[in-house]
């Protein structure tokens, strides 16, 4: 139905708009009954409202740490800016927000390179929370591993395993601003960011965050995609000198690394 | 028993429509997740509960396993947003799957949504915005209710919504739309008395006439809510107590149409839980009253 189409496009485009032309304003006013006891100007301010509200609302629940950082007036001045540049293009709310640190990829300053990396970091860790938990391998399967043929083996990294590397060292507020919102346990962990990275994952029904040295990353972001034992010895015994398949294997089960699956 | 959305719609029946005998009835309410603790813990006379199924959609098994336990002490019916009922875009059978498959996990007694559109070409609005009321919305409607019961393998139930604009190409009032895409789909029909009430406020119209035009026997389910009055205008917050006024147009409704299955809604400004159950209570007292 292209009329049906076209009048919800607009309509669409109108709610999704910071600031309407009166050009787009009038064409839909006038296709609006103007009778009654709402006006259209009114109705439509209503559905703006509301659209605004919702997804304010949903950023707020995605970076309530970036809302303490920044304050409530500075972090709705940016919500403000991401909803009218990114819309919705989902329906569930929980997964509205990805991205948000683009809006600091604009600026040009120190702040903005902290404010890019922690939104990252904290919109990795809150999508955590709707990850479904895949098996993990143990340490049981580890001997059944090592008696398989290498070639056949395939290890795999839990399916909530996320990447990050970070240019700043925003652990410690984020770690601070998590302490006085969240309920969960600390994360035991310390941070050094010269040149490590994260691996945000969930284990157990609690999110984790562990680190790896960065120039490990690429050997990892292709076990995410599941990696032959053989390459896996290459890579890896390449980086950690000395330590043997059975130790490396080792290392990355008793962190809960690998799945299953 | 589920003929077929499709087949169903062909040939309505005039008289009072076969129903399964059904655990759903009296005054129930919508349970936000924030009281899952509380019923399982304490387990409310409550007969039966309102599941927003697109909250739950993409949990893993460990975050269900309180609307499980809820499940099998309470019989209930999920309320959906996601169908996007009257919009232009192809009907979502990836949404549709994933309710189908949350529907046979936790079997509600039905599932409804709203005859509205939230969607066009991927932009999601998270609001449920209206239609004009034409013949030609009414057939589109039709066949995609039609789609949407057949992929789910039952009717759905529909409800009318609230609405701050009117479209001048509208050509019949809000009530014949509503019955006839109805009658036309073979959805039944669930009547929000508080979107009656503020629609007739905001548009101009007698909320009797609404519930006069309503036919008995497609009416499954009743909401009730609560309004805020911004200037002379109501706007439908689901954050206040029932009115009065939406009382006495309930208690007119239960006059017209008999004791239906009754559900309190209260989606934001949280009362505790035991100011809803009050709330139910009042619910109860006047479905209780013979109106037959």
């Amino acid at each position: 139905m292209t009329d049906l189409n076209d009048s919800q496009s607009e309509l669409s485009s109108f709610l999704y708009s910071r600031r309407p032309s009166n050009e787009q304003s009038s064409r839909l006013i006038q296709g609006l009954k103007d009778d009654g006891p709402v006006s259209p100007i009114l109705g439509l301010q209503i559905y703006r409202n509301n659209l605004r509200v919702s997804l304010v609302e949903a950023l707020k629940e995605a970076y309530p740490l970036t809302r303490r950082f920044l304050g409530e007036d500075v972090f709705k001045e940016y919500a403000l800016r991401f909803i009218y540049e990114y819309t919705s293009f989902q329906n569930d709310l929980n997964r509205y927000g990805e991205g948000f640190w683009y809006l600091f990829d604009k600026e040009n300053s120190e702040l903005s390179v902290f404010l890019k990396d922690f939104t990252q970091l904290e919109w990795t860790w809150h999508q955590l929370d709707h990850e479904v938990e895949d098996e993990i391998l143990g340490v049981a399967d580890l001997q059944n591993l090592l008696r398989m043929n290498p070639e056949k083996i395939v290890l795999k990294l839990r399916s909530s395993m996320k990447l990050l590397h970070l240019e700043t060292n925003v652990f410690p507020i984020f770690q601070s601003l998590r302490s006085s919102c969240e309920k969960e346990q600390e994360i035991q962990t310390e941070i050094c960011f010269e040149n490590q990275a994260l691996l945000l994952f969930k284990s157990d029904g609690q999110r984790r965050i562990d680190l790896v040295e960065k120039e490990l990353l690429p050997f990892l972001e292709r076990t995410a995609q599941g990696i032959h034992l053989n390459e896996f010895v290459t890579h890896f015994l390449s980086k950690e000198a000395g330590t043997s398949l059975e130790e490396a294997l080792y290392l990355m089960i008793s962190r809960r690394w690998l799945s299953k699956s | 028993m589920y003929l077929g959305g499709s087949a169903f719609a062909r040939n309505p029946p005039e008289g009072p429509l076969e129903q399964k005998p059904s655990p759903i009835s009296g005054a129930g309410l919508s349970l936000r997740e924030c009281h899952f603790s509380q019923v399982i813990e304490k387990s409310p006379p409550v007969p039966w509960f309102e599941i927003l199924a697109d909250n739950f959609l993409n949990r893993s098994p460990r975050q269900l396993r309180d609307l499980e336990q809820i499940r099998s002490d309470y019989p209930i019916v999920f309320h959906c947003v996601g169908m996007n009922l009257g919009s232009a875009s192809p009907v979502d059978k990836s949404y549709l799957k994933q309710v189908k498959v949350f529907s046979e996990a936790f079997k509600p007694e039905w599932i409804s949504d709203h005859l509205c559109w939230t969607e066009i070409n991927g932009h999601f609005h998270h609001d449920l915005l209206p239609l004009p009321y034409t013949s030609k919305i009414i057939s589109h409607v039709t066949d995609r209710i039609k789609t949407i019961q057949d992929f789910l393998g039952q009717e759905i139930l529909i409800e009318n919504i609230s609405s701050y604009i009117r479209f001048k190409e509208t050509e019949m009032n809000e009530w014949d739309f509503f019955k006839e895409v109805s009658v036309r789909s073979g959805a039944l029909l669930l009547l929000d008395i508080n979107n009656i009430y503020v629609n007739s406020v905001n548009h101009g119209f007698k909320p009797e006439d609404y519930l006069n035009h309503i036919p008995r026997n497609r009416v499954r389910q009743m909401h009730l809510a609560g309004f805020e009055k911004q200037n002379e205008v109501l706007i439908d917050t689901h954050g206040h107590s029932v009115a009065p006024v939406v009382w006495n147009l309930y208690e007119k409704a239960l006059e017209m149409l008999g004791s239906l299955p009754t559900c309190l809604e209260r989606d934001n400004n949280l009362p505790n839980f035991e100011n809803l159950l009050d709330e139910i209570k009042l619910i109860k007292a006047r479905m209780e009253i013979d109106h037959d």
